[in-house]
């Protein structure tokens, strides 16, 4: 694997702003939160980097990053005014085991029965990741995240 | 219809809308709740399962009105969601009627989305911003781009005529896997893995999964138990029409 730099975590993180942008689209959000939308993909995959660039466990990278990804999107929810699951599923989308999936796959046609069960087993580790990280926040009460006094859109 | 049918009815309306769009169940529990709790009434029960949806109100005067419905389409769409959510709400606070909200809804139900060839960009941007994100060459990325827009064409071409879900995960991984074979034979610079990790991340089942999930922790057992189910079956799908591709191309 390459070294990880600052250099190379903004620059995937940029394209991770353009692919979750792209999937909201998909996923039809309206159009004024499209953008923050992004932002949150951008900081799943930012922090999941930066603690990837620490200690390279994947597992503690992803339930970080979902940590700060939904803690993000409650306080979006808050101020915007939305669901927070419209802030929600951008940001951990990066962090979904696509590779796991794909290496799983990989394994099993090739023969090679270990490798896919420990393929697998990584796959299921890192969507645990991503619920429990998800309820550790989404278990906090709403007015938590009313300690910053609302901006933009007003009432 | 007396007025406790209309509010039934309402409560159903709204619901049936959240769980196609993809809400989580607690929140489409929540929803018709609150809807319901315009009534005024104690004990108002509101149950949402993956794929149905319950409703009961008891009445001492004229005996107990429950309705069920069954809800077969499930996609993806925010702008319902935050839609029925805002509706639902001013409903509660008693600044739009019950036939002004039974009026909303249908607008909700029939409200425009992206067009799609705004979507099919949004399948493409997503394959190759992907495809990037997880270290791939920028030759990589158009191709996964390339791949995306096919996926969006034909997710569009299926929900035309309303294939399987199973069916239209499968295809996607078929149509990945010849693609991305394809582009590795023209340019060998490539990487096949590369390009449909990306690809295949618009369709892999990451909501559904972490949906899933969330129900699980929350006490949900029946929903999230079928969602993870389903995200394991889309899964398998998409795994298994990029296998049958890999290993029909010679690399």
């Amino acid at each position: 694997m390459t070294e990880i730099t600052i250099k190379l975590i903004l620059f995937q993180a940029a394209f991770s702003f353009v692919a979750c942008w792209g999937y909201s689209i998909i996923c039809n959000a309206p159009r004024k939160e499209l953008l923050y939308c992004g932002i949150n993909g951008f900081l799943g995959w930012f922090v999941y980097m930066l603690v990837m660039m620490y200690n390279g466990q994947a597992v503690t990278a992803t339930l970080l990053a979902t940590v700060a990804v939904t803690a993000v999107a409650r306080f979006l929810s808050y101020h915007r005014e939305a669901p927070s699951i419209l802030y929600h599923i951008p940001g951990v989308l990066p962090l979904v085991p696509g590779a796991a999936v794909y290496n799983t796959m990989q394994a099993a046609i090739k023969g090679n029965i270990l490798s896919t069960y420990s393929n697998a087993l990584t796959g299921f580790k890192l969507a645990g990741a991503i619920g429990i990280g998800s309820l550790l926040i989404l278990v906090l009460p709403y007015r938590t995240f009313e300690i910053i006094p609302r901006f933009g859109r007003k009432k | 219809m007396d007025d406790d049918t209309k509010l039934l009815n309402l409560a159903l309306d709204a619901g049936e809308i959240m769980l196609m769009s993809g809400a989580e169940t607690q929140r489409v529990q929540d929803t018709m709740l609150r809807i319901l709790s315009v009534s005024g009434r104690k004990k108002i029960e509101a149950l949402a399962l993956s794929t149905m949806l319950i409703v009961s109100l008891p009445r001492e005067e004229k005996g107990p009105l429950s309705m069920a419905r069954g809800v077969q389409d499930r996609s993806v769409n925010f702008e319902k969601i935050c839609a029925v959510n805002a509706m639902s709400r001013s409903f509660v606070a008693g600044q739009i009627t019950l036939e002004e909200a039974t009026q909303k809804l249908l607008e909700i139900h029939y409200a425009p989305s992206f067009t799609p060839l705004q979507r099919i960009l949004g399948y493409g941007l997503t394959s190759g911003g992907f495809t990037l994100v997880y270290n791939g060459s920028f030759a990589d990325g158009i191709a996964a781009f390339v791949i995306g827009m096919i996926l969006g064409l034909m997710v569009y071409w299926n929900g035309k005529w309303k294939a399987p879900y199973f069916f239209s995960s499968f295809m996607g991984g078929v149509l990945t896997g010849i693609f991305a074979c394809l582009f590795h034979m023209l340019i060998p610079s490539t990487q096949i893995d590369m390009i449909i990790v990306g690809s295949i991340m618009p369709l892999l089942p990451g909501i559904t999964l972490t949906k899933g999930i969330r129900d699980l922790l929350e006490g949900n057992f029946i929903s999230g138990n079928s969602k993870l189910m389903e995200a394991l079956l889309v899964a398998c799908a998409i795994a298994g029409g990029v296998a049958i591709m890999l290993s029909i191309f010679p690399n």
